[in-house]
């Protein structure tokens, strides 16, 4: 997994945005910021295992923060990396109350909350949901629905990829498996209940 | 989902791709209307949910990929260790070689015959004897003193010399540049030898047949007698020749 080459914060910002070359570009936040991440859970009554987990949804939620222009870097990676970990593990520990209170790490309330950290925590929650709901489709509307909003392919390209008899056929097909999602979203209390605040707010 | 707007036409409003008719009309029914307000959300979040799906599994594999490597990178430390060294020994010895390339390439341009023949530096000197103890004592007079022209006139006059009159004369030859002649008598003592089962000389002759040879150019020659003296330990001279004035001699019959 080596790199030939380093890219600045904002390179990889872009590569992200832009989801152009971005695998490189995740590659090289695991190879320079693994450790650090690992080692404040590991520092924080976490194990290895814990970590992993936990290191997943920090590279998921920094992604979400760059795809909505919610991360520029005015800071840099390695802070804001820093800070969703933070965030997320206190959150975890919190879940483990009695644990919590006898270790004493508690998260100070003198120390700095990033207002946005925690916005895209909470979102990424409500997509944590959404991504359970679609992992229970079929993979052809799992693989359809991947090419056309992560992959941004256009109808044509992924006909001829999923060797679809014509664009229409692949048209009605989205629409079904996308009906089928938005049905299960809308039919689980949890997401539907923050859908419901969130509206409510706006 | 609402009636009058379906899943195809919301996704439209999405990425911009309804009419401004369209947009206006869809925009009154989501103010009046909450239930395709929730539809819309609903869809905005499958929408981003598909789309973190693509994201997750990058991360996932990446995550695995970059474990497995830094698994694998923290094998025993023996291991590690001899890898290094392994990498070490290559490194040296990859440096040594340079420098042996660079030794003969040095060797090589500077090696030419005159060089050579200065290593070839043992002058030949004769015993002191009182004068008139023999024959001979006359060209080893003059040998001493190093009048040579004068050792070659009086073994000019001298038939059936004995060998160590012809030494002298040869080493007299050499003295004045005549290695042609020094060569001749040097063989002509060694053939002598040979008939007369001695070893008159034999020691120096094998020494300064090598000087004469490569004076001459005969470079074969040259390294026939310098592996001899070379080989025989017990040799007079095998400390006055070395393994380098051969690796020399062999560069000298390269470039010739």
């Amino acid at each position: 997994m080596r790199l030939a080459k380093s890219f600045s914060d904002q390179e990889l910002i872009e590569k992200i945005s832009k989801k152009k070359d971005q695998n490189t570009a995740i590659r090289q936040l695991y190879q320079e910021h693994y450790g650090m991440l690992e080692n404040y859970i590991l520092q924080n009554s976490g194990s290895h295992e814990e970590a992993a987990d936990l290191i997943q949804e920090v590279m998921l939620v920094f992604v979400k923060m760059v795809s909505d222009a919610k991360f520029r870097g005015e800071s840099s990676i390695k802070s804001i990396l820093y800070s969703i970990c933070r965030n997320l593990w206190i959150t975890e520990l919190r879940k483990r109350k009695s644990t919590l209170n006898r270790q004493g790490i508690f998260h100070s309330n003198s120390e700095e909350t990033d207002e946005d950290v925690t916005k895209a925590i909470a979102k990424q929650e409500s997509l944590n949901y959404v991504m359970d709901l679609f992992d229970r489709l079929g993979e052809q509307c799992k693989q359809i629905l991947k090419l056309f909003y992560y992959e941004e392919l256009p109808m044509k390209e992924i006909c001829q990829k999923l060797d679809f008899s014509s664009e229409q056929v692949l048209r009605n097909k989205k629409y079904k498996c996308l009906k089928t999602l938005n049905e299960s979203v809308k039919s689980s209390p949890e997401i539907y209940k923050n859908l419901q605040k969130a509206l409510r707010h706006e | 989902m609402s009636n009058t707007f379906d899943l195809e036409q919301l996704e439209r409003y999405l990425y911009g791709q309804l009419n401004a008719e369209e947009s206006t009309l869809l925009e009154r029914e989501l103010e009046q209307n909450p239930e395709l307000k929730t539809d819309l959300e609903i869809l905005k979040l499958s929408s981003k949910g598909a789309e973190a799906s693509g994201w997750k599994e990058l991360i996932k594999a990446t995550q695995k990929e970059y474990l497995q490597d830094r698994s694998e990178s923290k094998t025993p430390f023996q291991v590690r260790t001899g890898k290094n060294i392994t990498l070490w020994m290559s490194r040296i010895a990859a440096s040594f070689a340079l420098i042996l390339v660079g030794a003969f390439a040095v060797l090589f341009l500077s090696t030419n015959p005159s060089s050579l023949e200065s290593e070839f530096d043992l002058r030949y000197s004769t015993p002191v004897l009182r004068a008139g103890e023999n024959s001979l004592s006359m060209m080893e007079q003059a040998y001493r003193e190093g009048n040579y022209s004068e050792v070659l006139n009086l073994g000019e006059n001298s038939a059936g010399l004995e060998p160590k009159g012809k030494f002298l004369l040869a080493m007299s030859s050499l003295e004045l540049n005549q290695p042609e002649n020094a060569t001749s008598l040097l063989l002509e003592i060694e053939e002598s030898n040979s008939k007369l089962n001695q070893n008159a000389f034999s020691d120096e002759i094998d020494y300064y047949l090598a000087k004469t040879y490569l004076d001459e150019g005969d470079f074969d020659n040259a390294q026939i007698r310098i592996e001899k003296i070379l080989d025989d330990q017990q040799h007079t001279y095998h400390k006055n020749v070395s393994k380098l004035m051969l690796w020399k001699l062999k560069i000298l019959k390269m470039k010739s």
